[in-house]
């Protein structure tokens, strides 16, 4: 079994989520890694669309800037925040993945403070940009994160995104639009998903290495099991290859 | 009648942007940020802006560190791969500068609102989130006329002026641009007044070679400013990438505000070239045009 680090199976594990032909709205980061490394192995017809404007890049390497020039390297639109934001509306956009400094169970997010105070905070994120409104309405939201008891916490300090809310269908109820949501929880430690009726996280694989309760000591609130626990198939050569050779050959996101 | 001419210098940016006034500044992340009109406003002393940003990076943060501002309505603002934006959290965390925060889409509705004429526009969104909660004075719950639906009122952003950065322009003030364009139509049409500083100011001919890179026409452009490398730090796609050197330098000054002080003696109050002359004159300009070129035909 090759070696690889914790950001590189996330990236590899991500990647697999996206099917040939898919839509998926990414930032700068180990998403960006994740949908080059798709692009490159099993789904060549990927559409990735960056906030900025850019449309179906074929990146020849990673951006470090949503507003670089690479974000419209042979892409086939050089458009707008506007144009990106309405295709979102529209529900033209399959999946997303975002980050934050808090998730609780349902999968809310929280990338604004830390802190009670809303004017006056203990720390001060860099806020919503589009986040809140790709999770709105991007079918389906992926976080990629490190499994954290500061970041897996009972209730988060500021929901900027909104995931399941408060469970059941409060979310569809909330307004949102029905069938959109959280999706799954990628991790140095494994993959949730969420329970179809209570939309709490559940973990349903392992990474090599880790079991069902390394996952739960290092998050505050209790994990649901799916019925079967997986282990999550490790980064295969190809994958790590591609990885390391073509998507980040200077190791900006994975020499993390 | 003569030809009209909208083109002046950066000191003629005073004759528009006023102490106190609501400015929309254009770029987004660390792309097009028309950095040149914003060290102009540090140099001029204007004061107590609210700075309207839909994706702000070093621009924001500049301002924010020269004191230029007293209040700010964002949806993002960060370094990204360099960090935290520093005065920004500075700002916010010791000494409590107001802001609004709302998310990307609702900055875009609400100047869209503005760009129309109308004092809101709905839209479906963010539910659920309590960016509406904090915000009552920018969301409102509404019921479809027509349907009924529950859906939610972004109200009009009608920023006084508009300040942004594009490749060029010719002197009448047709304004074309070649990248993603970010926010930056959005916030041309609805503000009051408008600012573009270009890489070049051309002949007229060479805006009708090519109409359709016309992104903003004249109309609703009232003042030119030729400043090449306008918008260095940031980037103007595709042309020259943003400035990775400068900005871990900037970091570094900006880690605390004694430093960050330094910063603003050393590269903006000093007229425009010398600044272009402190980042690396020319060698530094055309390392960063070669760099978007090797993207371009890589």
């Amino acid at each position: 079994m090759p070696d690889y680090n914790t950001m590189e199976i996330m990236i590899c594990v991500a990647a697999r989520e996206l099917e040939d032909g898919a839509t998926v709205g990414v930032g700068t980061g180990a998403p960006c890694a994740a949908a080059m490394l798709a692009q490159k192995t099993h789904s060549p017809n990927l559409v990735i669309m960056f906030e900025a404007g850019g449309v179906s890049p074929l990146l020849p390497e990673m951006p470090i800037s949503v507003g670089d020039s690479r974000t419209f390297y042979k892409a086939v639109m050089a458009s707008s925040m506007c144009d990106i934001m309405g295709a979102c509306s529209r529900g033209f956009v399959d999946y997303t993945f975002l980050g934050g400094a808090q998730i609780d169970m349902y999968g809310n997010l929280n990338s604004t403070i830390i802190g009670e105070n809303h004017r006056k905070p203990k720390v001060r994120f860099p806020g919503s940009g589009g986040a809140n409104d790709f999770a709105s309405f991007c079918w389906k939201t992926m976080v990629m994160t490190l499994q954290d008891v500061r970041r897996f916490v009972p209730k988060v300090d500021f929901v900027t995104t909104p995931g399941w809310l408060t469970g059941g269908d409060s979310r569809a109820k909330s307004g949102l639009p029905a069938g959109t949501g959280p999706y799954k929880i990628i991790t140095n430690m494994g993959i949730m998903d969420f329970e179809s009726r209570s939309k709490r996280m559940r973990v349903i694989s392992v990474n090599p290495g880790y079991s069902f309760k390394h996952l739960q000591d290092n998050c505050g609130f209790e994990l649901l099991r799916a019925p079967k626990i997986v282990q999550t198939k490790p980064p295969t050569e190809e994958e790590l290859c591609i990885l390391r050779e073509e998507v980040d050959p200077y190791r900006y996101v994975i020499g993390r | 009648m003569p030809i009209e001419n909208k083109v002046g210098k950066l000191s003629d940016i005073t004759k528009i942007i006023k102490d106190g006034d609501k400015v929309a500044i254009g770029g987004s992340w660390l792309g097009g940020h028309p950095m040149a009109i914003i060290r102009e406003i540090i140099r001029s002393k204007i004061k107590d802006l609210t700075a309207i940003t839909v994706v702000g990076s070093i621009d924001i943060d500049l301002l924010i560190g020269a004191g230029c501002l007293k209040r700010l309505m964002f949806s993002f603002v960060s370094m990204e791969a360099f960090g935290l934006a520093p005065n920004f959290r500075r700002a916010i965390e010791k000494e409590g500068l107001p802001y609004d925060e709302i998310t990307g889409l609702a900055v875009i509705i609400g100047l869209e609102a503005g760009g129309r004429n109308v004092p809101f526009l709905p839209y479906r969104g963010p539910f659920g989130s309590d960016l509406v909660k904090y915000r009552p004075e920018f969301y409102k719950n509404i019921k479809c006329p027509f349907t009924g639906e529950e859906l939610i009122a972004a109200a009009a952003i009608v920023p006084d002026v508009a300040i942004i950065h594009a490749v060029r322009a010719d002197k009448t003030g047709n304004i074309q641009m070649e990248g993603t364009t970010g926010t930056d139509i959005e916030m041309m049409r609805a503000a009051k007044k408008r600012i573009v500083s270009v890489e070049e100011v051309v002949p007229s001919e060479e805006i009708w070679k090519h109409p359709e890179k016309t992104k903003v026409p004249k109309f609703q452009v009232d003042m030119v400013i030729e400043a090449p490398l306008g918008a260095h730090p940031t980037s103007c796609a595709p042309h020259y990438v943003f400035d990775a050197w400068h900005i871990m330098k900037y970091m570094e000054y900006a880690a605390s505000a004694e430093t960050f002080k330094k910063y603003v003696q050393d590269y903006v109050m000093k007229p425009e070239w010398e600044y272009l002359e402190a980042i690396g004159g020319m060698r530094q300009a055309s390392i960063l045009r070669r760099l978007a070129r090797e993207v371009k035909f890589l």
